[in-house]
């Protein structure tokens, strides 16, 4: 029989995976559901030592802004052109977008909760906004409070001189899924200018639309996905999936460049592209069409985000240097 | 007793005179940040002591003949001492009930990962059917695994095995779906070719 869990804030819910912490008999029970798994941790509430969090910088919520603003202007853009059925299929298109948008303002700024035992700092990820992490404390503190008793805290001790004081201990470093890194945010900016660099070529080069547009999708997905992953190698370490991963888009990009040589590329062939390529011309001119315009957009949104992330990393090291040296 | 905290952002140390203040400010990062401290930061680690067993007089461990029993295991009954004694869901059990407990998930309160297969049943019967051709090998992938792991332990959160009867449905609908377009197809071409 399932043991009798209440709900404490509401779930975390991702694309891929969700979080979502339970108040069970004596015990806090923090779940991370990746879809097809569940994985549990569970904190006694006589055991916990502490629970902080810490707002963080709003670098999601400008770059979810600077996508929007871009996709608007160049629907409008479209629109003006007299192109309007395109405008209104990429404001269709885009319309989640929007709406994640607005969602994500409307839950307020994020954070990272970190709860603290005698065994070390926890990262709670279904704690990832101010506004949940307060839900939280205020859900959680009374039955802290009832299995550790009100015995105060003691007060910080009086400073004393330099000289006589001795140096405290210091704690041990937080675990890394919790931090920020500078680093990993410029990975992914450079993995994002990559992307705009494989598309310009396609435009420079006045390569057939038609030969690399299943190519230069399937290698822009492949290098998004290595992006992510690589995230996802520093924070959690690496694994022998990256190796395929990596691997799988040196051959996406290989296969780009063939096809625009040849003309031939292995993902069209099972993109089934070539078959619309027999098909007359009407086929030929949508698929075209439609390539050129996801392209212009692919090409400056990634621009855009690349250049922000990197000038956001650029600016992180900076402050975090100010900081150490004042 | 802790050590001390580190801001969650920067890793700095947050300094303790901002300990359980309303809402304060990182020294490094300058976030905002809010630190709760609970009386267990500020206990001292407690150390199990362990008595000797007087012989012939008190009854001694299971495990340990020479220290003296202090509960017997909820579970099978032998007798433990301090050492052996682990608290666990309400219940005294030994070390020994506890990792058979955990090796056949007795204790749920030790089950750390599950496997949902209702969600993997479901996603089968689902996902694949936008490329045509995949539910022929999958369909009938999700039947298999909505009858095989019916009676399998599921999530320990309330849930219910609603997946396992869509994914059954979904997949016996398009697997017979495919089949059926499948013979109509080869008929069509032979009645082509006899005429």
């Amino acid at each position: 029989m399932a043991a009798p869990y209440r709900l404490l804030i509401p779930k975390r819910r991702g694309v891929f995976r969700s979080s979502h912490v339970w108040a069970g008999d004596g015990h806090i029970l923090h779940v991370d559901n990746t879809r097809f798994h569940e994985n549990y941790q569970r904190f006694r509430f006589d055991e916990i030592q502490a629970v902080t969090y810490t707002q963080k910088g709003s670098l999601a919520l400008l770059q979810w802004a600077g996508l929007v603003t871009l996709v608007l202007i160049y629907a409008a853009v479209l629109w003006a052109a007299g192109t309007g059925g395109v405008a209104i299929f990429f404001g269709i298109f885009f319309v989640p977008l929007i709406a994640a948008l607005i969602v994500d303002i409307a839950n307020g700024p994020r954070c990272v909760c970190m709860l603290q035992t005698a065994v070390g700092a926890h990262h709670l990820t279904a704690v990832s906004r101010v506004k949940r992490a307060r839900e939280f404390l205020d859900a959680v503190e009374p039955l802290i409070r009832e299995a550790q008793g009100e015995s105060p805290v003691p007060a910080a001790p009086a400073p004393a001189s330099p000289e006589t004081a001795p140096k405290p201990p210091e704690p041990p470093s937080l675990p890394r899924p919790g931090h920020q890194f500078p680093l990993v945010e410029a990975s992914f900016g450079v993995t994002m200018l990559l992307q705009a660099g494989l598309i310009g070529l396609f435009f420079a080069g006045r390569y057939d639309a038609l030969a690399v547009a299943s190519p230069t999708l399937v290698s822009i997905s492949s290098l998004l996905l290595a992006g992510v992953s690589l995230i996802f190698g520093f924070t959690r370490g690496f694994r022998i999936g990256h190796v395929f991963v990596v691997l799988g888009t040196a051959l996406a990009c290989w296969d780009w460049f063939r096809a625009a040589e040849t003309g031939f590329s292995i993902s069209s062939q099972i993109g089934g592209l070539s078959i619309f390529q027999q098909r007359g011309a009407l086929a030929k001119q949508v698929i075209t069409a439609g390539f050129m315009n996801y392209s212009r957009i692919a090409l400056w949104t990634f621009v855009s985000l690349g250049l922000a992330t990197i000038a956001e990393a650029i600016w992180h090291i900076l402050k975090m240097r100010r900081k150490t040296s004042a | 007793m802790i050590a001390g905290l580190r801001c969650a952002v920067c890793d700095e140390v947050i300094d303790r005179s901002v300990w359980n203040d309303a809402v304060t400010f990182c020294a490094r990062c300058q976030e905002p940040l809010q630190a709760r401290v609970y009386p267990a930061a500020f206990r001292a680690a407690s150390v199990t002591r362990v008595d000797a067993a007087e012989e012939g007089i008190e009854a001694a461990c299971f495990q340990h003949a020479s220290n003296k029993a202090i509960a017997a295991c909820a579970r099978c009954g032998r007798f433990m001492c301090a050492v052996c004694d682990i608290e666990i869901d309400r219940e005294h059990i030994c070390p020994v009930c506890l990792e058979s407990g955990a090796r056949q998930g007795t204790i749920q309160n030790l089950d750390n990962r599950r496997t949902l297969y209702d969600s993997i049943a479901f996603a089968l019967a689902t996902l694949p059917v936008f490329t045509i051709y995949l539910p022929i090998f999958t369909a009938p992938a999700a039947v298999y695994l909505s009858i095989r792991y019916w009676r399998a332990p599921l999530s320990i959160l309330p849930r219910t095995r609603w997946r396992f009867v869509l994914a059954a449905l979904f997949g016996a609908t398009q697997f017979f779906g495919l089949v059926a377009i499948i013979v109509i197809a080869i008929a069509a071409s032979r009645s082509r070719i006899t005429q």
